[in-house]
């Protein structure tokens, strides 16, 4: 099946950077929430003339036009400086998320170092505290320039009016995100002006804005492309009034999104399935007394499996106070896409499709049964989704049959920055291969399980390899025996589920699952939804004994892992026997091989 | 530990339990990490800092690492008319 979206209107703008010089002039611009509530507004020319000093210091330290710039700042006016900055002077922002606190400090420091070297960052913007903690990356991955603290790179422009901006050319690149972050194999993907503006209009075309009504309110990080990309950038270019909540303020106290759309006549949002259980399972209504969530026209759902219990959940929750649950909207999409690829139709209700889970797993047939699958609609514009039967050039899948979900688009990722293998993986004749896996039916796209190997927790990609590496010190484990796959839990979104063999002879207790659960959350931070010990043997592997974790997790939701068959005597006799009537058929038909062969 | 350091880390579990819902209490000298996922360590932290009137920065996050440390710190750094 192919489904195509809309044409994509003319450009407004050659790129988002003469979009932001537009911008200047418009009297809106961005509120920062603080965790106690107090705001503070930045009109966009302050966003911009701010931009405009933070650029000036880098042109001046020696950054040139092409050159990567990292940036580790949480959600906060200098994230704008650095990242508008590095614009500014014709570089390119690579965003790295700050360390979490309290803890992991050694893995932070580790995946940022990676991140660093395979960006190829030439220097580091950050700040206060965060920046004191990055001694330890910068001294592994050596960035020319160093780490300079955002405010005095800022401060040390000068006073005089700043020059305007390097206006860049639509094919010269413009960001680099990461997919997911982690020292295993972080991705980098790399965007160019010409996809970021594609999706700016695209996404404009797809919630068609109103300057005058709309207002834009995101707690997402700015180091994640729903954040950044669709939340941040996008606004920008009509322009119009964006409120930003920090991601940790969020998680630390949920009621900080509704309430701010509240106060500011919040009409658009955006966020995974995981946040709208959060906020469903944690804000009370007393949180929520007197406030009005009318305006709430669109309550885009995606980053992640999406989840019809947790949407039925947070419009139960918000209903007195005049949410719309029309406004809730699955979407789909993914970084190398530049963001988003299909959206469903607003009012298009909260009930999906429900079907046969072990059928689908074990012969990629639709057929009706209890696990719910939303539908996430149809391509924005300029988008087209092909749904085909296994790898690339494949046939097409017809509707109603599992297949490989394959993109095309002016929003196409330029490549993985430095690493041409992946890219050739990922990219080809002009179509990207999403590694997700879904079905075509009633004309809009189901997304349901990906050939992969990507763990998405609460909206973030992870690598699985960092939740199995640190299984390998765990003694009663097979060493290098284990696998994370990612598993949809219902009303929870996706969650982590690991697969492990026993090494010969570790006792069958409670005690060593309690240690894989208590090793991966040391490690990671995420904790098992489920862990699986198994015998030695029954992870599926490669002919060349590599562990497959979608063929894994695949006979698991079929209800077939189960550990190879012992060959007693005589069994291996009937396999000796089959095994000769076979031959004795194959000479039947075709001569006997060569002398030597 | 001393006194004041025991009633902030039994008012620090009980934020955990009765305010967060956190499952079952971290324990003392064991790291905070090995014990609570991302998303509940940080509304922990957040609680905590709520509660006590303090802040914890980016440096203080590098050496907390299991409750007892965070109690201490807490009982050196608030007011003492938030201690309990």
């Amino acid at each position: 099946m192919i489904l195509r979206g809309p044409p994509l209107p003319p450009p407004r703008w050659p790129t988002l950077v003469h979009a932001f010089a537009h911008a200047a002039g418009d009297p809106s611009g961005i509120t920062f929430v603080g965790l106690d509530e107090r705001e503070t507004f930045l009109p966009w020319g302050e966003v911009y003339d701010r931009a405009a000093r933070t650029g000036a210091a880098l042109a001046a330290l020696g950054i040139a036009p092409g050159d990567r710039v990292a940036i580790v700042l949480r959600t906060e006016p200098a994230f704008l400086d650095a990242f508008l900055g590095a614009w500014w002077c014709g570089a390119v922002p690579v965003p790295l998320y700050p360390p979490v606190r309290l803890g992991r400090m050694d893995e932070w420091l580790a995946a940022t170092a990676r991140m660093l070297e395979v960006s190829g960052a030439r220097i580091v913007v950050s700040g206060g505290g965060t920046r004191r903690l990055l001694g330890g990356a910068i001294e592994r991955a050596r960035p020319e320039l160093g780490c300079v603290d955002a405010d005095r790179l800022r401060a040390c422009a000068g006073d005089g009016p700043p020059a305007p901006a390097r206006l860049p050319a639509p094919g010269e690149l413009a960001l680099v995100q990461f997919s997911s972050g982690s020292t295993v194999d972080p991705k980098a993907v790399a965007l160019t002006h010409g996809a970021l503006r594609a999706m700016a209009d695209a996404l404009v075309v797809a919630t068609a804005p109103d300057r005058r009504r709309d207002a834009l309110v995101s707690w997402l990080p700015l180091y994640h492309d729903m954040g950044l990309i669709g939340c941040l950038l996008g606004p920008a270019t009509y322009p119009g009034p964006l409120v930003l909540v920090a991601p940790e303020h969020f998680l630390a106290r949920p009621a900080l999104w509704p309430r701010a759309v509240a106060r500011h006549g919040g009409s658009i949002s955006a966020a995974p399935s995981f946040a709208y259980a959060y906020v469903a399972d944690r804000v009370r209504p007393a949180d929520l007394a007197g406030l009005s969530l009318a305006r709430w026209r669109l309550a885009l759902d995606g980053a992640e499996p999406v989840s019809g219990e947790a949407m039925r959940r947070f419009a139960a929750l918000l209903a007195p106070h005049g949410f719309d649950p029309g406004a809730l909207v699955p979407v789909y999409g993914l970084s190398e896409a530049a963001l988003a690829v299909t959206f469903a139709r607003p009012g298009g209700g909260l009930e999906g499709r429900r079907v046969d889970p072990v059928r689908l797993a074990r012969d990629g047939e639709v057929a009706p049964g209890d696990r719910e699958v939303m539908s996430v609609g149809t391509p924005v514009a300029g988008v087209e989704v092909a749904v085909r039967a296994r790898g690339p050039g494949s046939p097409l899948a017809g509707e109603g049959r599992l297949g490989r979900i394959f993109v095309r688009g002016p929003a196409l990722m330029r490549g993985y920055l430095g690493d041409p293998g992946a890219t050739a993986r990922a990219l080809a004749d002009g179509w990207l291969d999403t590694g997700d896996l879904g079905f075509v039916a009633g004309g809009a796209l189901y997304v349901h399980g990906r050939a992969k190997d990507v763990v998405i927790v609460r909206g973030a990609n992870h690598a699985p390899e960092e939740f199995e590496v640190p299984l390998a010190r765990v003694p009663g484990l097979r060493p290098g025996c284990a696998v994370a796959v990612g598993v949809e839990v219902d009303g929870r979104g996706e969650a982590l589920v690991v697969l492990a063999e026993r090494a010969r002879g570790a006792a069958e207790d409670g005690g060593l699952a309690a240690e894989v659960r208590r090793t991966v959350l040391e490690a990671t931070g995420v904790e098992p939804h489920e862990v699986h010990l198994l015998a030695p043997g029954t992870l599926p592997r490669t002919s060349s004994g590599k562990l497959r974790r979608g063929e894994a997790l695949r006979r698991l939701q079929a209800g077939a892992l189960r550990p190879p068959q012992k060959v007693g005597a005589l069994r291996l006799a009937a396999m000796a026997a089959r095994s000769g009537l076979a031959y004795a058929r194959a000479r039947r038909g075709r001569p006997p091989p060569a002398e030597g062969s | 530990m001393t006194d004041l350091e025991r009633r902030v880390a039994d008012e620090i579990l009980r934020i955990a339990r009765e305010d967060l819902r956190l499952g079952p209490p971290p324990a003392g000298a064991a790291p905070l990490a090995g014990q609570l996922d991302s998303l509940a360590l940080l509304s922990l932290v957040v609680a905590v800092e709520d509660r006590f009137r303090i802040a914890l920065s980016d440096d203080d996050g590098a050496t907390t690492r299991s409750l007892e440390d965070l109690a201490r710190l807490v009982a050196a750094r608030a007011h003492p008319e938030v201690l309990p």
